[in-house]
């Protein structure tokens, strides 16, 4: 189908584009990033903003740089770039790792970390890297400049802190310890498709057990969550497999699965055990 | 509402075209129609299927997936662009040689993802092939041939062959 | 579609069952709702726009109230049509009494999707339901404390 009409804008300036969305509140505005999910939903015409505000001309909004010990990276920054950036090779190996899981290269071409945690689709990979590693998003609207943490930030299924004059500028994650085990596990029918779950685990070890873990489930839940149950099962202990099972096991408990035809909500809950079992496993070897 | 039409001007396959367009006017529609280039297809229009996949200012774009009017002033490079007078290019001959079509309707995605694949990667093995393609769908081929195809293609590069196009899509070395 | 749960409030069955009846009540409760007028006894017609972030859609809705065993149990039926698609169904509604002043309804629904949203937009739908039906017991919740405090 083709999508429902609207006017178009492309503003130069985080200034324009707030200006255009206070112009236009309650009035079906839209930010237009990478496009790669808003596009789909105006092709199908579930989404028919009448005011497309496309901030893909705002060159200062694309960049990668280490502000002390965050990675800071603008909204309009590509998933392609990301991916193929040594500072987040270095600083972020666990974000490289879950982009080139984003669908596919020519996606990743169009597709911003802005417009992915902007979203907020609960089977995406970076709400729930943001989400494992504890992010930070800056958003700038008319009420002005605000930092809001992963956790405030994302608020349910497609739902954010967004407010209708908000433009989402920047997303921060912090540096990784060069010693955090870390790894990310998803599983779809194919490859570049959406996760049906998915699981990304952070390890930090002190003396052969564990001082720190942070688990965090995605497509089984509204929004990708910490399982906190499943963490605090670990803390000081050595990760035997008989533990990380039952990590799993209460990482599970946490979801509330949907069911669809790619699965029903207990192959979710199912998932996100073996999942979490596995990421433990994989964080592990990892982890100095 | 009224329809507003806008102006755009975009290059394509080094030639400039103008429109007179709604903004909500798909990319890939602006290329069959007001330019006529009705090699690049449209398979699903939201983005799954690559038949509509062109390069756009040095990368591969789904053009279902992006508006007209964000093409203006940009440098596009569609399936036609592939082959140099008259002659099909290294990756056209070695999909030609290879049998890496049938129906054909994929072909133009499948190409335009080839050539991104092969300037990023020039010594792709299978799986590196395989995963490269993942966002281009063929019903026809079961892809083992378009896979053997592409190899061949990366061959013919190893042994002298250049592919037209990359020289045109990529003017400066490097890039992304 | 099937859904179910349940939702508490802190209010005695009989405020909960009369806010759930009182069609001014209702009103301000059905989410994006834009008109919602009463047609006969138990009868009503609401235009509403239901979906979440971007994926909204204008639904003209008549909804119609049965089997009423005041003050534990009514269905309710709903046939709403909008440009997205459509949704027929019936929901059941079980009002426990959990002390003087707490009340659990527990609710299903069973409901007949189709049209565009629930082709294309399948993913979104059991999303979609879940926050839709979050939003009504939360404004209802609203409902029944400001009229908690107007007494």
């Amino acid at each position: 189908m083709k999508p429902a009409q609207f006017e178009y804008f492309d503003p130069k300036t985080v200034d324009e584009a707030i200006a255009l969305l206070k112009e236009h509140a309650d009035d079906d505005a839209k930010v237009l990033a990478g496009g790669q999910s808003l596009v789909p939903l105006m092709n199908f015409r579930l989404a028919r903003p009448k005011w497309l505000i496309d901030i893909n001309g705002i060159e200062a909004l694309d960049y990668i740089r280490e502000e002390g010990d965050w990675l800071a990276i603008g909204a309009i920054t590509r998933e392609r770039d990301i991916e193929k950036s040594e500072l987040v090779a270095g600083k972020c190996p666990l974000l490289k790792d879950v982009t080139r899981w984003i669908g596919h290269t020519t996606i990743r071409n169009r597709g911003t970390v802005g417009g992915c945690i902007a979203h907020n689709d609960p089977t995406a990979e970076y709400p729930l890297a943001a989400v494992l590693l504890g992010a930070e998003v800056k958003v700038q609207g008319a009420n002005g400049v605000r930092t809001i943490p992963i956790q405030d930030f994302l608020i349910t299924f497609l739902t954010t802190a967004l407010e209708e004059t908000d433009v989402l500028t920047e997303v921060r994650f912090p540096v990784m310890p060069k010693n955090m085990g870390w790894a990310f596990q998803e599983f779809a029918r194919r490859h570049g498709d959406f996760a049906i779950v998915e699981v990304g685990v952070t390890l930090s070890m002190e003396n052969g057990a564990v001082r720190d873990a942070r688990i965090a489930v995605g497509g089984a839940s509204p929004v990708a969550f910490r399982a906190t149950d499943a963490e605090d099962a670990l803390k000081g202990q050595t990760l035997t497999d008989e533990l990380m099972e039952q990590a799993g096991e209460k990482a599970g408990a946490m979801t509330e699965p949907e069911a669809d035809i790619h699965g029903s909500a207990e192959y979710r809950t199912h998932l996100a055990k073996v999942l979490t079992r596995r990421a433990l496993k994989e964080a592990r070897t990892r982890a100095h | 509402m009224p329809i507003k039409k806008v102006a755009v001007t975009t290059t394509i396959n080094g030639q400039e075209y103008d429109g007179l367009i709604e903004p909500r006017k798909l990319l890939v529609d602006f290329i069959r129609e007001e330019a006529g280039l009705t090699g690049t297809h449209i398979g699903c229009e939201h983005g799954v299927c690559g038949a509509c996949t062109i390069i756009m200012d040095g990368e591969t774009v789904r053009s279902c997936l992006a508006f007209a009017i964000q093409a203006e002033g940009k440098q596009l490079w569609t399936v036609e662009s592939l082959a140099e007078d008259g002659k099909l290019s290294p990756l056209q001959n070695a999909f030609w040689e290879n049998h890496g079509l049938q129906c054909g309707f994929c072909t133009p995605g499948i190409l335009m993802t080839a050539v991104e694949l092969l300037r990023d990667n020039p010594m792709p093995d299978d799986r590196e092939i395989r995963e490269g393609i993942s966002g281009n769908l063929c019903r026809c081929t079961g892809y083992k041939n378009i896979v053997k195809s592409i190899a061949a293609a990366a061959d013919k590069y190893r042994d002298g062959e250049r592919e037209p196009v990359v020289a045109k899509a990529w003017p400066k070395a490097g890039g992304r | 579609m099937k859904l179910d749960g349940s939702y508490t409030f802190d209010a005695p069955r009989k405020l909960v069952w009369d806010t759930l009846q009182d069609p001014e009540s209702l009103k301000k409760c059905i989410p994006g709702v834009e008109t919602f007028d009463q047609t006969a006894p138990d009868e009503y017609q609401a235009k509403m726009k239901i979906g979440v972030a971007s994926i909204k859609g204008a639904y003209t809705s008549k909804i119609r109230v049965f089997d009423k065993e005041e003050p534990s149990h009514y269905k309710l039926g709903i046939d709403a049509n909008g440009t997205p698609g459509f949704v027929r169904g019936e929901g059941t509604f079980e009002l426990v009494e959990d002390g003087p002043d707490k009340t659990t309804i527990n609710w299903s629904a069973d409901a007949q999707v189709g049209g565009l949203v629930a082709g294309v937009g399948q993913r979104m739908l059991g999303g979609v339901a879940k926050m839709t039906v979050g939003q009504l017991w939360k404004a209802v919740d609203g409902q029944i404390k400001e009229k908690q405090g107007a007494k």
